[in-house]
């Protein structure tokens, strides 16, 4: 999914849960259409879950890592 | 002796391949044959596929064999120039992977992988005894085809070196082993032939079957064939079988085709073409099948009438065998390996010499007693080739040559000479330790130890898990913290300072962080300035995480419940055994609450504090993202339906690297009862449900009943591995323990006049909602004096139910639905209440049942197997789905107000937590090298 719309789509999963009655609303709107019903709701797992990540980067690692990381970026003992 | 074989040959674009086939095949005899003298352990690498298939392929052979996978590293091909600092770096950490358990031997199944994939050797001969595979040197007898590439060159002959520096090479041939003693001037007595073996499954056809149609319906084979199967490379020389297959008299062509198994690559398909066009040949009269399964396969060595191998070059020839073990009559090049595998001279023929080919395919497709005499030889000569005896082979020539082998060489890294010591007492540890942390060394401690242990949070945490939080500990803690984070810890007891010296010393050379450190020496003295951050941060990873650790460690998945505790009866179970591990996790275990955040497993740090009610600030725990070493068991303990499609691959790796998974399975009912749920639901939950039977090593269903079921889908619906099926019994609250919440006067006045029928649970279609809201307006209109409480949050499915009781013209006086009610009004309603209906029709356990029999309330139930699994004889059953009967039930017991039947002994929370603890346990440990 688009990162772009993640912050929004987030929001608006955010309003939905702090108005239950908006919600229920909602859900039975769509959930008498199958296909529309499985598509929102995987959109939205997806924005709550977003896809795995199997590597690490330097901006996110393992704290031992990145202790690993810092020393053999400084090269010596200080 | 420790045993520990680099996989990575079953992992590559090889796994398509002889070698990959060689290299499972003989890994997963060797572990049969070894398991029980010598402690074996795998090294996948994580940045290439094919883990998954070895890891299930060796699954029955390897129930106990510890497995890591290294990484992942990737871009690290030798085809790019570009790679080569990334390259190195990977090497050296690699290198100390292999190693890193101190292993005696280290077995490398394959090196000539990584020129185009991201295979990796170590960077220099590991410590150990090193033992490689050598499958043949064929491009140093055709350096034009395979070497002309000048990084091509480079790259095999840096894999040569590495062969070379080896301790012992064993051949898969007599004549790769008569070649790398020529061609390498290997020492003959560091190289042993241990052959190479054929699958049991590959057998003749068993009388009475016939493939005919079969083949006919797959491939489209509709006559006799000749077949060949294997590479399309050159030395293959398989354009030569099609011209010799042309040269066949037209008699023969009428009544034959040629069948060529594998893959072509598009270019080659184009000069086959070509070439057939050329020779006369008729499209259909030459087949490519491209890839076939192996079952396939089989069946076409048992249906063929010749196999054909022409290859002018090999380092065994794994396929003849293949076709001679099911009874083809086979014929092979005269050449390198070919006649030491079929040793039969008439199955000969030299393929330099023109149109021998041709003549000897016509010999055998005319000649009968010849064919037949080819199928017989081939079949008792197949049978001297097992892959029991090629481990037999490997694992004489390992014990005879690693007895008694002294390391000569280092990993390749120098050993650091820098580092620290720290003269550590205790007045300056508190203060050390955050540079220790930092930057390892060996601890030296003088003097007395303090009288109370570390009180930071994070400390203490350190020490033991949430469960230690608060506890205070003695001076000894010290020196358990400092060793989770020194390269050794020594207590200066006053011996001459050489003596200390000299410990020190074996500490530097011997201890896993300081053999780690001197790596990340030589990175940083080698090639860390060429890397990226990114490129660095996933080296400094792989190395980090290679370092064998002691901890057990269960992490608990709470992604859900961490987000938001919907009050479920799945939540009040997360909750309460999680809560109980916390406080008293299992013996030596480490529990560990994650969440799936981003992308990535985080410590739930606050969640579980929150939990404990430990008044512990936010961030003050250490380490956010979770790191595994492969020695962890995931506990899916929540239900992730939302979660788990996007955490799966990760999970996915955890399992290849040798993390146990374990799953909770409350029911199966959005799949027993699909009209109960919406669509999305039941898709959804299938999804789950097979994600976790692939996924999963064991799966804990909290009842007989669900385990049965579980059972019974496993065995209906998912092919392939399967995980084991266990159960648990739930715990219960004990009544009293919460607060009694003040009533809604309404609901007061009607439940202390009236009897009152009480129903807990969500509002939705299986609850049985319905059928008793009609027994009830039965039962009223007949004039029972009666109240009915519905305490449940509103599910799904129910708008016409909820319009229903919402329009009641009961509703506020005899009818009472609390949707939102807390613990405590919960409380009053059950004390008030005269019984509870449990009118579901599906359930995974019962827990309400058992805690209105907690709280002395009788209980009316639905004749549910699962209830009578749980309550025994303590509910009276209902066996009826009409308002009718049901009402006629309740007014009877209303009437009669029997007394409750004798039930099973009921757990509390701990005990259930303890229980299901042991199961995990005991699975962990079946699982565990012995």
């Amino acid at each position: 999914m688009s990162s772009l719309f993640r912050p929004w789509l987030k929001k608006l999963l955010g309003l939905l849960a702090r108005y239950p009655a908006l919600k229920r609303f909602v859900v039975n709107v769509v959930y008498r259409f199958p296909a529309l019903d499985a598509g929102l709701r995987t959109v939205a797992h997806r924005t709550i879950h977003p896809e795995a990540a199997l590597d690490v980067d330097a901006t996110r690692m393992p704290e031992t890592s990145r202790r690993a990381f810092d020393r053999i970026r400084a090269r010596k003992f200080p | 002796m420790k045993i520990r074989i680099d996989m990575q040959g079953a992992q590559t674009d090889s796994r398509h391949r002889g070698i990959g086939r060689y290299c499972l095949a003989v890994t997963r005899a060797f572990i049969e044959l070894a398991r029980d003298r010598h402690d074996i352990g795998l090294l996948f690498n994580a940045a290439l596929d094919g883990i998954g298939e070895a890891v299930d392929t060796l699954a029955d052979a390897a129930p106990r064999i510890s497995r890591r996978t290294f990484g992942p590293v990737r871009h690290v091909s030798s085809d790019n120039p570009a790679n080569d600092a990334r390259r190195k770096a990977a090497e050296l950490a690699f290198g100390h992977a292999l190693g890193a358990d101190l292993p005696d031997v280290v077995w490398l199944g394959s090196v000539v992988e990584g020129f185009t994939d991201d295979a990796l050797v170590p960077y220099a001969k590991p410590e150990a005894f090193t033992v490689a595979t050598l499958y043949d040197l064929i491009p140093l007898h055709d350096p034009t085809t395979y070497l002309s590439n000048a990084h091509a060159r480079d790259w095999y002959m840096r894999r040569l070196e590495v062969l070379k520096r080896c301790d012992l090479l064993l051949a898969i041939s007599e004549w790769v082993r008569n070649d790398a003693i020529v061609r390498l001037g290997i020492d003959p007595e560091r190289i042993v032939a241990i052959g190479a073996g054929v699958d049991a499954r590959f057998a003749p056809r068993t009388a009475g079957i016939d493939h005919t149609q079969y083949l006919l319906g797959r491939f489209g084979i509709d006559r006799r064939f000749v077949m060949y199967n294997g590479g399309f490379d050159k030395r293959k020389n398989v354009l030569s079988l099609i011209e010799a297959f042309a040269d066949l008299p037209a008699e023969l062509r009428a009544v034959h085709a040629l069948v060529l198994v594998g893959r072509v690559p598009p270019l080659l398909a184009k000069t086959f073409a070509a070439t057939m066009v050329a020779r006369g040949l008729e499209p259909d009269d030459v087949l490519l099948t491209g890839f076939v399964s192996d079952e396939d396969l089989v069946r076409l060595y048992q249906a063929c009438a010749l196999f054909a191998f022409p290859s002018e070059r090999e380092g065994f020839g794994l396929a003849p065998l293949e076709a001679m073990a099911c009874g083809a009559p086979t014929i092979v090049n005269d050449a390198t390996s070919l006649p030491e595998v079929v040793d039969d001279p008439e199955a000969l023929f030299d393929g330099h010499a023109p149109g021998a080919l041709a003549a000897r395919m016509r010999t055998v497709l005319t000649d009968r007693h010849l064919a037949d005499r080819l199928s017989s030889r081939g079949l008792a000569r197949a049978r001297h080739f097992s892959w029991r005896a090629v481990a037999a082979r490997a694992l004489s020539a390992i014990d005879e040559h690693a007895l008694g082998y002294t390391a000569t060489s280092l990993d390749g890294a120098e050993r650091p000479t820098g580092l620290p010591v720290y003269r550590v007492d205790a007045g300056n540890v508190d203060r050390l330790l955050p540079t220790l942390r930092q930057w390892p060394g060996t601890v030296v401690w003088s003097g007395p130890l303090p009288e109370t242990g570390p009180s930071l949070p994070a400390d203490r945490y350190r020490l033991g898990g949430y469960g230690r939080l608060h506890v205070q500990g003695g001076g000894n803690e010290w020196l358990a913290l400092l060793e989770q984070d020194a390269a050794g810890v020594l207590l200066d007891d006053g011996q001459a300072g050489i003596a200390l010296d000299e410990r020190v010393q074996r500490f530097r050379v011997a201890h896993p962080l300081a053999r780690q450190r001197s790596v990340e020496d030589s990175i940083a003295a080698s090639v860390a300035p060429s890397l990226t951050d990114d490129d660095l941060a996933r080296v400094a990873d792989a190395l980090d995480r290679s370092r064998p650790t002691s901890t057990r460690r269960w992490l608990v998945d709470v992604t859900h419940i961490a987000t938001r505790d919907l009050g479920t009866g799945i939540h009040r179970v997360v909750r309460s055994i999680l809560r109980e591990w916390l406080q008293h996790p299992p013996e030596h275990v480490l529990i560990e609450p994650i969440v799936f955040r981003e992308g990535r497993f985080h410590h739930a740090h606050d969640y579980a504090c929150a939990l404990i009610e430990a008044d512990i600030p936010p961030n003050t725990l250490p380490g956010d993202l979770v790191a595994i070493t492969g020695s962890e068991v995931y506990i899916g303990l929540d239900w992730t339906m939302e979660s788990l499609p996007s955490s799966a691959p990760l999970l996915r790796t955890w399992r290849w690297a040798g993390v146990q998974m374990q799953f909770v399975v409350y029911d199966l009912l959005p799949l027993t009862m699909p009209d109960a749920f919406h669509a999305h639901s039941r898709e959804a939950f299938t999804r789950w449900a097979t994600t976790i039977a692939s996924l999963g090593d064991v799966l804990h269903c909290i009842s007989r009943s669900t385990a049965a079921e579980v059972r019974g889908w496993l065995s209906e619906n998912h092919l392939g591995r399967r995980p084991e099926v266990t159960n648990f019994e739930l715990g219960a609250d004990a009544s009293g323990h919460c607060q009694i919440g003040e009533l809604d006067p309404a609901l007061e006045e009607a439940m202390s006049t009236s009897a009152s029928l009480l129903m807990v649970g969500t509002v939705e279609p299986r609850k049985g909602y319905v059928q008793v809201l009609d027994a009830m307006e039965l039962l009223w209109e007949a004039g029972a004096n009666l109240t009915f409480v519905i305490i449940g949050h509103r599910g799904w499915l129910v708008n016409d139910l909820t319009e229903r009781l919402q329009q009641h013209r009961e509703k506020g006086k005899r009818l009472f639905w609390l949707d939102n009610a807390d613990d405590g009004t919960l409380e009053a309603v059950y004390q008030k209440s005269t019984v509870l209906v449990a009118a579901s029709r599906g359930e995974g356990y019962g827990l309400p049942l058992i805690e209105a029999a907690r709280r002395g309330k009788p209980v009316i139930a639905r004749s549910l197997p699962v209830f009578q699994e749980v309550a025994g004889d303590f509910p009276s059953y209902f066996d009826t789905d009409s308002p009718e009967g049901l009402a006629s039930h309740i007014a009877r017991w209303l009437a009669a107000r029997p007394a409750p039947g004798p039930h099973p002994e009921w757990l509390n929370w701990r005990q259930s937590a303890f229980r299901l603890g042991q199961l995990i346990r005991t699975r962990v440990e079946s699982a565990a090298p012995p």
